[in-house]
């Protein structure tokens, strides 16, 4: 408990960091990595405490509705851990990008709201009250838009900015609504005393306003139209936290409100898991289809979420039908597939701009040959895109077999409905990986392989030392948790008793399971080395000759004439081109000799543009009918006032 | 439980040098239809053995991913030989599961089949890239459902207790071995949804991707692309034979199971001396019957 103190006045210390290095980025920096390397430490036991055993603080101020009442259970320190690892990852690749953006540049309100942003989302994970929750809740969001609008001159970062703060407060205002119908009907606003039994049509409201609520942070379809606005428009390190990180606060709140009840119902189930499933698949369509590498990342998160979501919802449904296998390997694997997620998705970001730093340009049709010139970066970008696709031996396989022996189980031992249920689920995850194989061998493929398709590749070099050394820690990482997954268990089987009781599972065969793939893995990498030593020993001696690429013998060939990302992905594209908005405009003349053409695609958010974009409209066309009333004279507004106290004074003395 | 691991040793050795035999039978079939004597049935030991000799050559566009490329592939497949049921044997490795390993091992040789492929940065190689991966996506879809219906009918999910209970010919295995075929097709690149043979770059999907590689990684592949012919053939005839075979001895097994190979890779020849290559666009619709055919089965398996 001193550690929470001491730890959290540490965090509050970043309020020097102006003092400490206006413009000078390391010292700003690492002030941040300092701070949360020792709380880190600081907390650190009382986080793997709060694992067996719940801890709750009352700061004895006297604050009305008992505001200050924090506290940790193994929910909430796991999702603390995950914070403060990503953000000190990413506060070391933070210093090397704006070294480079923010050269001599007056720093301060950067370093300041992105200290702001990690103390709130801690802050957000600790708290046990209802306003506490909301006023963190709300920092959060604001310190977020802050950063997002860091490059404020350029129009397209407005913009994207001002999507996000709307679409925030959407979610805000149903949280708030949610809360407060759960706190009156439990007379109090700390979330110790929220425990529901019975379902009524208020804890029915309220599942729904949380779900709207929070799925708008965790970027659920269909609430997902910030996402890939916000993303391309933030400096890259605040969209790996956004990305990596902010959303999982979402999720974490989901949780926290699922927790409240006893028992979900059994529709609320199937909304999860048919929200997921549609995340998943109208995510990963919209990712393949996407140019800009920051938008194709954000689709990503957002598929990624949604097989979150479908853990959780194949948990619930384990619990619903009494079968303990289905629920741990859901839970568990939705958990695992949080830090997983966390891991290579900050990692992709940070190649990501670690790219965008050198090149200036993020369309991925432009690129190409960086392998050669940047190392460091298309390794990490290689081992990100394994890792997210689950491919074995990293760490995306383990929450995704996790998942997979959960649903499997469903199918063979449920009855009728569910099992087909269960057995749509599957295919849509198999689905849903072979799409994220697709996409990512394209960005992979076209970013790095192959010649420069623009200039920009001549004149990259890799990046400093601050940027390439966090990517290789969570290269590592991802390595590392996917060769050594049968451990993680243990601490996740208690985190998931948090909020679905006590879940007595056979561990003992999941571990082993585990170890059995672990095993895999490490023979798939002995023979992968062995087979690099079989072929050095006979092809060493032989002479090597370097020539040029089979072009069928075409002597004129360029490097606009390589496949582009939106070639690559033409036959998928077109295939779903009523869910993708797919448009093409071809322009060319046929005439006897070759001419110049053209031909340009275009890929539209079908929710942006079918029911969001008409729907601000028709409520801005309801609103201009107010004009009538607004009409930008004082003496009007006057005459409302001396109105209406005049029927106030009325009513009052009837 | 010592019989078993030296049966499923004897297995893999069986796989790891019949494999390229089952390519020659394919191809003396094709000759017999055609009226010709053809290659040798051991023409692909003949070819791998030459590749071997052979320098080395790279394109100067290429990185490290073009040697690594072949590599990963090979030993993702070899990885997966440890854990298929080859007729009724049990294998070395069996858990709850395997069967998403097996898909996501193939997934990962064909990622770095494909990128090593786009490393060379030739046009040619990223319409064929862009093709296998896009019938790719449907293909696993088709296969995981096939083997959940197998799974439901015997009860259990690791490979070998879903291979081993299946008892009789009950109309749900029919259908799923049905899928389970066009997706044999589909991987192994060949008609309806890809010619082998063909000479036009425009036309290839998988040889294609190996365009550029030559002697080493040439011959890994070729290695590579017959030990999957084997791996998902003996699927398809485990699920068919080992019901009536687990009573027999195990020379006898042994004698079915290449026999039932054999028969399979006749098969393969005759559907691709009878049957012509599918358009593209057409690829798909075939793709989408064999998950609905599974889809299908499962609900046949249900009752």
């Amino acid at each position: 408990m001193i550690g929470i103190f001491l730890g959290f006045s540490l965090l509050s210390m970043g309020i020097l960091i102006p003092f400490f290095g206006k413009k000078n980025t390391i010292l700003s920096g690492l002030n941040i990595t300092v701070l949360i390397a020792l709380s880190t430490v600081l907390f650190g036991k009382s986080l793997i405490q709060s694992f067996s055993m719940p801890i709750n603080v009352q700061i004895p101020l006297n604050i009305p509705f008992n505001m200050f009442s924090i506290g940790i259970d193994s929910l909430s320190s796991f999702f603390i851990i995950l914070i403060l690892s990503i953000s000190l990852l990413l506060s070391i690749y933070t210093i090397g990008y704006c070294k480079i953006t923010h050269n001599n540049k007056n720093q301060s309100l950067f370093w300041i709201t992105l200290w702001v942003f990690i103390f709130s989302m801690i802050l957000v994970c600790i708290s046990q009250n209802v306003l506490l929750f909301l006023v963190s809740w709300e920092i959060m969001t604001l310190s977020s838009f802050v950063l997002v609008i860091s490059e404020h001159t350029s129009n397209n970062v407005k913009k994207a900015s001002w999507i996000y703060l709307v679409t925030a407060y959407i979610g805000t205002i149903c949280l708030i609504i949610m809360f407060l119908l759960l706190s009156k009907s439990q007379s109090s606003m700390n979330f110790s005393d929220f425990n529901f039994v019975n379902n009524s049509i208020i804890s029915s409201i309220c599942l729904i306003l949380g779900l709207i609520g929070f799925g708008v942070k965790m970027g659920l379809i269909p609430f997902h139209v910030w996402l890939p606005e916000a993303h391309p428009a933030a400096p890259t390190p605040v969209s790996a936290l956004m990305s990596g990180v902010m959303i999982k606060m979402g999720v974490y709140g989901f949780l926290r409100l699922l927790s409240f009840f006893e028992i979900i119902p059994l529709w609320f189930v199937y909304t999860i898991i048919t929200l997921g499933v549609l995340s998943g698949i109208l995510g990963i369509l919209f990712s393949l289809a996407q140019h800009d590498i920051k938008r194709l990342l954000a689709y990503s998160s957002i598929e990624n979420i949604g097989i979150i979501m479908v853990g959780i919802g194949t948990g619930y449904l384990g619990l619903h039908y009494h079968n303990t296998f289905i629920t741990a390997a859901g839970f568990i694997g939705a958990f695992a597939h949080i830090i997983n997620h966390s891991l290579f998705k900050s990692l992709l970001f940070m190649t990501a701009g670690s790219v965008y730093l050198q090149t200036h340009t993020r369309l991925i049709d432009t690129l190409g040959g960086l392998q050669k010139v940047m190392p460091i970066t298309g390794i990490t970008f290689l081992i990100g895109s394994l890792a997210i696709c689950g491919l074995p031996p990293f760490n995306g396989f383990i929450s995704e077999f996790l998942m997979y022996s959960g649903l499997l189980s469903g199918t063979l031992h449920l009855q009728f409905t569910p099992a087909i249920v269960f057995l749509l689920v599957l295919g849509s995850l198999t689905f849903i990986g072979g799409g994220a194989a697709f996409c990512f061998i394209k960005a992979y493929g076209i970013m790095f392989l192959g010649n420069p398709r623009r200039d920009h590749s001549t004149h990259s070099k890799e990046s400093s030392f601050w940027m390439t050394i966090p990517m290789i820690i969570v290269s590592l990482l991802c390595l590392i948790i996917g060769l050594s997954s049968s451990f993680l268990i243990e601490a996740l089987i208690k985190v998931v008793n948090v909020f679905s009781g006590e879940v007595s599972v056979d561990i003992i065969s999941m571990q082993s399971t585990l170890f059995t793939i672990n095993i895999m893995f490490l023979i798939l990498i002995a023979f992968v080395i062995g087979i690099l030593l079989i072929r050095k020993s006979i092809v060493a001696n032989r002479p090597t000759v370097i020539t040029s690429t089979w072009d069928c013998g075409y002597i004129g060939g360029t490097n606009r004439m390589q496949y582009s990302g939106s070639s690559f992905v033409q036959p998928i594209v077109t295939f779903f081109k009523f869910f993708l908005g797919y448009q093409s405009k071809i322009e060319y003349h046929n005439s006897y000799f070759p001419v110049k053409g053209s031909i340009t695609t275009k890929i539209t958010d079908i929710l942006h543009d079918k029911i969001y974009l008409p729907l601000f409209i028709y409520i801005i066309n309801l609103y201009s009918k107010l004009h009538l009333v607004q009409q930008g004279s004082v003496q009007a507004y006057v005459s409302y006032i001396l109105i209406a106290l005049f029927v106030l004074l009325v009513w009052k003395l009837r | 439980m010592n019989n078993s691991i030296l049966l499923s040793t004897i297995y893999i050795i069986i796989a790891l040098i019949c494999a390229p035999l089952l390519t020659g039978i394919i191809v003396k079939t094709k000759a017999f239809f055609a009226g010709r004597k053809g290659a040798s049935i051991f023409q692909l030991y003949f070819d791998i053995l030459k590749l071997l000799r052979k320098d080395k050559v790279y394109s100067s566009t290429t990185t490290f991913i073009f040697i690594l490329g072949p590599i990963i592939s090979i030993s993702a497949i070899l990885i997966s030989i440890f854990f298929i049921p080859f007729f009724c044997s049990k294998p070395l490795i069996s858990f709850d599961g395997d069967l998403f390993l097996i898909v996501y091992l193939f997934a990962l040789a064909r990622f770095f089949m494909v990128l090593s492929a786009l490393d060379t940065g030739s046009s040619f190689e990223g319409m064929g890239s862009s093709r296998e991966i896009f019938f790719s996506i449907f293909a696993e879809i088709a296969f995981i459902i096939s083997l959940i219906t197998l799974a439901r009918s015997s009860g259990s999910f690791s490979l070998y207790e879903i291979i081993s209970g299946v008892q009789n010919f009950h109309p749900e295995v029919l259908l799923a071995s049905f899928a389970l075929g066009i997706v044999y097709l589909c991987e192994n690149s060949r008609i309806p949804f890809d010619d082998p043979t063909t000479h036009l770059e425009l036309t290839m999907i998988h040889e294609v991707m190996i365009l550029d590689h030559s002697a080493f990684e040439l011959a890994l592949y070729e290695y590579a692309a017959s030990l999957k012919l084997w791996i998902t053939g003996a699927i398809i005839v485990s699920v068919i034979i080992s019901f009536f075979s687990n009573q027999l001895s195990f020379a006898m097994q042994i004698i079915f199971g290449l026999i039932g190979m054999s028969v399979l890779a006749i098969l393969t020849g005759i559907i691709e001396s009878t049957t012509a290559r599918l358009r593209l666009l057409r690829v798909p619709n075939l793709l989408i019957i064999a998950c609905v055919v599974a889809l299908f089965s499962f609900i046949v398996a249900l009752n």
